[in-house]
């Protein structure tokens, strides 16, 4: 598996832990399950920023680089070209 | 490292004083029994350019900066004894006002901030819902694109200053799927139709300052009335929450101070066993605790307004300025009511009136639970 992907995997099946979901597939909508919420938000840019040479800024928190796996990998993949 | 104020800012605190005494102190054990609203109080901090500090000077604001203002706030709460009526221009500043002045466009700042600064209109800021309180993004409250304008639907509860404002700014859904992505602002004018406002709800404290419900069915709210752009609620949100954790309470400390100076007058008056009560170290400890805690809430409150001032608060260290100084704003109400005694129990001593406004202050912007989940977030907890 890609890096990016992986890591990005197993912080957001940490984030789930918290909201007791036990598997988070690649398309499953992070947002509408509360898996990314107001508060997971700003440890997954935390986490994000530490571990790829990226910078999120405001205007990249938009549902779309958010709302699954899948697109999260996509934007940092972006991100990182 | 430079503790001192600016004599600009000595100068501010001074008057701003001898003005609260002068002009705000009416009646308000009489008002707070009523639970009545002193528009004239609001009109009068108005044209002493209270609501316009910190916003710019081209909207009718001082422009000044966030430690002056929590100077000239903390002023407010040590001379002004209607915390109620503090603590309803200080919601309009930090959760309505702040947000106008950072996210609209220059028609909504002339519209809706000049205004609110020159104290002509009054704002609410609309979050809370019966079933979203701590958890502030799990609104029921959706707005639906239609052509120019946004159809809203929902309702809200806690509002500070609803019954008697001019704009409300609204917190909606527009896109469910998008979880707190999908929240978006609208500023929605009294008398717009579907716009209603429920009954004043009763507070153990406050008092002055008037709260209700606000309804909204098949409301219409011009495109042109979104703050911000589509799905930026949080990032509002979040945004207003940092002005309103830090500076929110400065009001509070300055209560602090005033009852300090109550408490050391009365026990160096008050006399028992043949000497002051103050001589007896049970007594004079205590009031040396509300010192401590005034000292150190103060701290906390210039250092982060000068933090947020530089753009580098962080989340944890607005958190920690509004649990620590809303819990020391309530202890030290309940040392002064212990060491006045009987006569502090009494409404005419008006400490239990500060004891019944500091309450709410665990509770507002975020309860002291909420503010310790942040922090340990932020601590890698």
């Amino acid at each position: 598996m890609d890096a990016v992907v992986e890591d990005i995997t197993g912080i957001i099946h940490e984030l789930a832990r918290v909201r007791r979901i036990a598997t988070v597939q690649p398309r499953d909508n992070l947002l509408a399950q509360g898996i990314v919420d107001s508060l997971a938000i700003v440890k997954l840019m935390l986490f994000l920023e530490d571990r790829f040479p990226i910078r999120i800024s405001d205007e990249d928190i938009v549902p779309e680089n958010f709302r699954d796996i899948e697109s999260l990998c996509r934007f940092v993949q972006s991100k990182m070209r | 490292m430079d503790f001192s104020l600016t004599e600009d800012q000595i100068s501010m605190r001074s008057e701003v004083i001898r003005f609260a005494r002068r002009e705000l102190n009416d009646d308000v054990v009489a008002r707070d029994a009523a639970n009545e609203f002193s528009l004239k109080g609001w009109r009068r901090c108005a044209k002493m350019g209270i609501q316009g500090l910190p916003f710019p000077r081209e909207y009718g604001g001082s422009g000044a900066d966030l430690v002056t203002l929590a100077v000239v706030m903390q002023a407010l709460g040590y001379a002004c004894a209607d915390h109620g009526l503090l603590f309803a221009i200080a919601a309009q500043m930090v959760s309505v006002q702040m947000p106008l002045a950072q996210f609209g466009t220059e028609e909504q700042k002339a519209r809706y901030l000049q205004p609110m600064c020159s104290g002509e209109r009054i704002g609410a800021f609309c979050l809370s819902e019966p079933g979203s309180g701590s958890d502030a993004f799990g609104l029921s409250t959706t707005a639906t694109r239609n052509g120019d304008c946004y159809v809203l639907n929902g309702s809200k509860t806690f509002i500070t200053n609803a019954p008697v404002a001019d704009v409300f700014l609204v917190f909606a859904t527009t896109d469910k799927g998008a979880g707190f992505m999908g929240i978006t602002a609208f500023l929605v004018e009294k008398g717009s139709a579907g716009l209603m406002v429920g009954k004043p709800i009763g507070k153990l404290g406050l008092r002055t300052s008037p709260m209700s419900e606000v309804f909204l069915h098949e409301c219409v709210v011009p495109a042109a009335n979104r703050l911000g752009r589509v799905g930026m609620g949080q990032r509002l949100f979040t945004a207003s929450m940092q002005w309103e954790r830090t500076l929110i309470l400065a009001f509070g400390i300055g209560a602090m101070e005033r009852q300090i100076e109550a408490c050391v007058a009365y026990a160096r008056e008050r006399k028992q066993f043949g000497q002051p009560i103050g001589g007896f170290q049970a007594v004079a400890n205590r009031i040396v605790d509300m010192q401590v805690r005034f000292e150190t809430s103060r701290l906390l409150l210039y250092h982060a307004a000068w933090l947020l001032q530089q753009g580098r608060l962080s989340d944890m260290e607005a958190a920690m300025t509004k649990l620590y100084v809303s819990e020391s704003c309530l202890q030290s109400s309940l040392d002064a009511i212990q060491v006045h005694g009987g006569y502090g129990y009494t409404t005419e001593c008006q400490v239990e009136r500060s004891l019944r406004d500091a309450v709410g202050g665990r509770l507002y912007s975020g309860t002291s639970e909420i503010q310790r989940n942040t922090i340990a977030r932020s601590l890698g907890l």
